[in-house]
């Protein structure tokens, strides 16, 4: 029973540090141009798609570029489509965002076709780890390693270069930013770049997770709004604890409430917002309120 | 014959038409005559979800939750309890209504984005539980065995469920024309100030839920029987955009719009698929086209067509006519009120943030029908202690009582409706919504009928007849028409008034009604005012001292969160306090004062140079043709009282706001069309009003985010401000008032800049704070140009070489402030008291 229960603990954790990962570019795009992406999941999903295409003739590379590339297309979508409705009403921004997911969602299955791909780890990560009672296979344990890795990165870099603090600043009070001579459009575009490119990361890694089908965009969107609004809008730390927290209820449910397995972190979610209306770790904002 | 002609034109008469043909229509293009069923229905599953989007202003994404939680209780019921389809129906809908009212207690108390979230996280638990609780609901193969016993034919149910719909829609005209779907449209649009006229605005929020919720739950009931099954699709977060999508393409902001959305989703939804398996992908370019060139849907489109514009078309655009005889406000008739009974009494009120103490023991008494004024610098806290009066912000400390009644834990609507109203220090208006409209929200707080679902509220005389009465007393009867937005800044100040007005008020609050106005408006509005005062009593924040001074029976001074002085005008204007607070004259004397070399330097070369300038927000100019000059090395004050246009100048320099006339130069380059980020790096560099700092960084990453090869080194500042080295690991949020104020200095020294735009430096420092900011901005002349704007005069004077000094928008004396410091008249004439 105990060792079950580690298992599928660590099993969680690994999923949190996704959801982590997939929340943390939602976050910081949320911050900088007050919308909340519901495209944020689709460019999940391209992630996964860009790496099985790309492998085939690029092998491990795949792995670099495909994020990469989720980058490009954000940073093309922010300045086609996003751009000409800032300082317009923010519903319209949001509901853009809809519509992108649409119609990535629907280029997706016209490409690569409605049905899952299996997309199988390097032969090196194949296999079981058995650490006393504890059976995780080497695959997750990677994951888990390669998201701390990433995050710690990002972490760093919101916090101890000048672009994180630009970016960290421009959430608060955007106009002052640009008062201090930085160029406004160009962080609003990296920041979209950089959010698109996080959740390309999460994709790729989690293809060999769960198989890559179009509906992959779904299955990260939603738990990526919950970590989001558990943790606080706009906070790093929220963000992972809230992420750890879901990951490891949702393993768990899965283990002993296999029904209740996804409504577990909605329910969570209503909770959390009810008794602290900004999250475990949210502050005032109110730009957003 | 033109009723007639209207009659015709109603909308629920357009969709029962449409929605009749419909049938016969589809097939000829290939459709199916169901597709007109399923349409019909959807037009009120969007119209149910416009109440909240378009009408409310709420967006939620739970539309989804509510129709197929409705969808399932009519199938259960059926198969379950009744075996009727008409109680079944009816239980769907009250079992939406009953789950509308339980989240909407739940979830409505969040704002924002946070209730957006909210209502999607319910609707993905109602999917999984629908999904997941097989024994109930089927899960995957949903609820089957549904029979439809009566009306069995689909056209039989067609024309049933058309029957329905109509009423559905004719209920909902019926709503967001009664005095109840007023007030939510105007909550949509400036939520507080429906508080503020006294309307409990959580209520109205939690019925427009409900509400929405049962039109909703009655279409979702309606599908059952049409397909005669259920499934949990339709719970899905996807087909939570389903209404969403509907109205866009149809537009947001016009009664019927989702309907048509509803009419061009399905058919065009059904055609696509026959061409193709992939046509969501034609429907995501639709839908991203619309947002991009018709973010009004093809409502919008029509309008255009019809020279329209983008005029929205949420209700009837008629307004009532005007009664044969408006009389204006009867200034005598109001009820006699015993003169000198005390009308508001405030003991011992105290607020503070943080260490910022913004009101420290304040009494005060306004007696019955007076003109109370209450005066001060600016940060004195006389908006703060309106906003503590009408229970917008909690106190620590103290009682308020109002017309003998203890109201200090009173809820703010309920004050309004004890007697008390308020305008606002920033227009706060509807923007959507008619003049007209406007005034009669606000009459309409004090009608019984103020919440009623079902009445017309343009058929309550009484309260149309106020407000035609209103906008007659304040010169509006001709813009009556206008849309709010469309007001030129007076008469959105005169209607602003109005709004206080039409509550009935005993006590009439009004928060700095003269800011931003010309000579003219000024006149009319004061004098209105003072008429006022005889019918109610009246307490008056204003910066214009002349007209205070002439117009009050008394004043009360505040400065930094206390009461300095209060009494007769003629005591106030001679009281040394008063004169202190206004203009620092036994202030802080400077140490420095003589070594500084204050001479004008007409030898060098201009930096900066502005030539009639004229710049505003919205409608209205702020600034009228302002000249301005700074030279090399020189350091220039903008004088001025407050709200005359300082900080606009500022912040168009700035590239914040755009001239509408007149050239900027600098360096002999024009910046009139640059973006701020362009005018920084051209070497200008503010130190804005309320200093700015950014709240989550640290002092350290304050200064260095700003940081540009060629700015001060970080040791010089930290030499100009050693208390910043000391601070430089605490949060912006944690600094005191004048650490905030060495950073915003410090940061605008950062990168390298020709000219700094330093905006009111001293308001609310300590006296002693006061001498180490003026002694750093001592040293900063020598390296660069200053323009300062400032209200402590004599502080200033001191050590600027030139001053410039504005009045309502214009310039109204630019020379040496030398000659100024000795010009008392002058100084006394544009700034004092």
């Amino acid at each position: 029973m105990t060792e079950l229960i580690i298992s599928q603990v660590v099993n969680g954790l690994v999923l949190g540090f996704l959801y982590v990962l997939i929340a943390i570019g939602l976050s910081i795009i949320f911050g900088m141009l007050g919308i909340v992406n519901f495209a944020h999941g689709v460019y999940f999903a391209l992630g996964a798609y860009f790496a099985l295409t790309l492998r085939d003739s690029l092998g491990p590379w795949a792995i670099v570029l495909a994020p990469l590339g989720v980058g490009i297309v954000g940073i093309v979508i922010e300045m086609t489509l996003m751009r000409p409705l800032y300082g317009k009403e923010p519903l319209l921004g949001l509901f853009m965002t809809f519509g992108i997911a649409l119609f990535i969602e629907e280029l997706i299955r016209t490409i690569w076709g409605a049905a899952g791909h299996p997309f199988n780890p390097p032969a090196w990560l194949s296999g079981f780890i058995v650490w006393g009672p504890v059976l995780v296979t080497k695959y997750r344990l990677f994951v888990l390693i390669v998201t701390v890795l990433i995050l710690i990165a990002l972490w760093l870099f919101l916090q101890g270069t000048r672009y994180g603090r630009i970016i960290r600043a421009g959430s608060r009070d955007p106009e002052m930013v640009s008062m201090l001579g930085i160029n406004l459009k160009r962080v609003f575009t990296a920041v979209f770049g950089l959010g698109t490119a996080v959740a390309g990361i999460a994709g790729v890694l989690a293809a060999p997770l769960w198989s890559v089908v179009p509906s992959m965009s779904e299955a990260a969107i939603m738990p990526a709004f919950v970590v989001v609004t558990i943790g606080g809008l706009g906070s790093f730390g929220g963000a992972v604890i809230s992420g750890l927290l879901v990951g490891v209820s949702v393993a768990l449910s899965i283990q002993f409430w296999p029904a209740a397995s996804t409504a577990v972190m909605y329910a969570l979610m209503i909770l959390i917002l009810l008794v602290r209306p900004r999250g475990l770790l949210g502050e005032s904002w109110e730009r957003f309120e | 014959m033109k009723s007639l002609g209207k009659w015709l034109l109603h909308p629920v008469l357009v969709a029962g038409v449409v929605l009749s043909v419909l049938p016969f229509v589809l097939p000829r293009i290939g459709s199916s005559a169901s597709l007109a069923t399923e349409i019909a229905i959807y037009a009120l599953y969007g119209l149910g979800f416009n109440l909240l989007l378009g009408y409310t202003g709420l967006v939620s994404f739970g539309a989804s939750a509510f129709f197929g939680a409705a969808s399932y209780a009519a199938g259960l019921a059926m198969l379950h309890f009744f075996n009727n389809i008409y109680l079944s129906i009816i239980f769907g809908t009250i079992a939406s209504a009953v789950l509308g009212l339980i989240i909407g207690l739940l979830i409505l108390r969040r704002r924002g984005i946070y209730f957006s979230l909210l209502t999607l996280a319910f609707t993905q638990l109602f999917y999984e539980i629908a999904f997941k609780w097989t024994d109930v609901t089927g899960g995957e193969n949903g609820l089957q065995g549904i029979v439809r016993n009566t009306l069995v034919s689909p056209l039989a149910y067609h024309y049933f469920v058309v029957a329905v719909v109509l009423c559905g829609i004719y209920a909902i005209w019926r709503i967001v024309h009664s005095p109840f779907g007023r007030v939510l449209q105007a909550i949509r649009d400036n939520q507080q100030r429906v508080l503020c006229l006294g309307f409990d605005t959580t209520r109205f929020k939690l019925v427009a839920f409900v509400l929405s919720s049962t039109f909703i739950g009655l279409a979702g009931s309606l599908l059952t029987f049409m397909i005669q099954s259920v499934y949990a699709d339709n719970l899905n977060w996807q087909h939570a955009g389903d209404p969403v999508m509907m109205t866009i393409l149809g537009g947001i902001h016009h009664f019927l719009g989702s309907t048509w959305g509803a009419l061009i989703f399905l058919t065009l939804g059904d055609k696509l698929s026959s061409i193709t398996e992939h046509w969501w992908l034609v429907f995501g370019l639709i839908l991203i086209a619309f947002i991009l060139l018709s973010p009004e849907g093809v409502s919008g489109i029509w309008m255009r067509l019809r020279g329209r514009g983008d005029r929205w078309s949420l209700t009837e655009q008629e307004i009532p006519p005007q009664s044969k005889s408006v009389s204006l406000l009867n200034m005598e008739s109001a009820a006699p009120v015993r003169a000198d009974t005390p009308v508001l009494e405030v003991r011992g009120l105290s607020k503070r943030f943080g260490s910022l103490v913004v009101a420290d023991k304040i009494d005060l008494t306004v007696k019955a029908r007076t003109l109370h004024s209450v005066i001060g610098p600016n940060g004195a806290g006389k908006t703060t202690f309106f906003n503590i009066l009408t229970g917008l912000m909690s106190h620590d400390a103290g009682t308020v009582s109002f017309l003998g009644r203890d109201i200090t834990k009173m809820a703010p609507h309920k004050r309004i409706d004890s007697g008390l109203a308020r305008s606002f220090q920033i227009v706060s208006v509807f923007s959507h919504l008619t003049v007209f409209e406007t005034v009669r929200v606000a009459a309409q707080a004090r009608s019984p009928y103020r919440a009623s679902l079902w009445r017309d509220a343009y058929r309550l005389p009484d309260v149309c007849e106020k407000a035609w009465t209103l906008l007659a007393t304040v010169g509006l009867v001709e813009r009556a028409y206008e849309l709010c937005s469309n007001l030129a800044h007076g008469e959105q100040r005169l209607l602003e008034i109005a709004v206080a007005l039409a509550t009935n008020p005993e006590l009439l609050l009004l928060d700095e009604p003269l800011a931003g106005l010309g000579d003219a408006d000024r006149e009319r509005i004061g004098t209105l005012i003072r008429e006022l005062s005889r019918r109610h009593t009246v307490l008056l924040i204003e910066h214009d001292i002349d007209r205070v001074l002439s117009l009050s029976d008394s004043i009360t001074v505040f400065h930094q969160g206390h009461v300095i002085a209060e009494g007769e005008p003629s005591r106030i204007a001679n009281d040394p306090a008063v004169l202190e607070a206004y203009l620092g004259r036994h202030g802080t004397r400077r140490t420095l004062s003589t070594s500084s070399e204050s001479v004008a330097r007409p030898d060098r070369a201009p930096l900066l140079t502005l030539k009639g300038v004229g710049a505003g927000y919205n409608t209205s100019d702020v600034l009228q043709n302002i000249d301005l000059e700074v030279r090399e090395g020189e350091v220039v004050a903008l004088l001025g009282r407050n709200g005359v246009g300082k900080t606009t100048t500022l912040m168009t320099i700035m590239g914040m706001l755009a001239p509408s006339r007149g050239s900027i130069d600098f360096g002999g380059k024009s910046i009139a069309s640059l973006p701020p980020d362009q005018v920084n790096r051209c070497g200008i560099a503010i130190v804005p009003e309320g200093r700015r700092i950014f709240p989550n960084l640290t002092v350290l990453e304050n200064l260095t985010l700003a940081q540009r090869e060629g700015g001060w080194p970080l040791e010089e500042i930290y030499r100009l401000f050693p208390k910043l080295k000391m601070r430089q690991d605490a949060r912006g949020e944690n600094l005191s008032g004048g650490e905030r104020q060495m950073l915003a200095i410090g940061r605008a020294l950062c990168a390298p800049q020709r000219l700094i735009l330093l905006d009111e430096p001293f308001e609310g420092l300590a006296p002693s704070v006061v001498a180490e900011v003026l002694a750093a901005i001592e040293q900063l002349r020598h390296k660069t140009s200053i323009l300062l704007v400032e209200h402590k005069v004599d502080l200033v004077l001191d050590f600027a070489d030139r001053a410039y000094i504005m009045v309502n928008g214009q310039m109204a004396y630019s020379g040496e402030s030398r000659a100024l410091r000795d010009d008392v008249e002058t100084q006394t004439k544009f700034l004092g008291v």
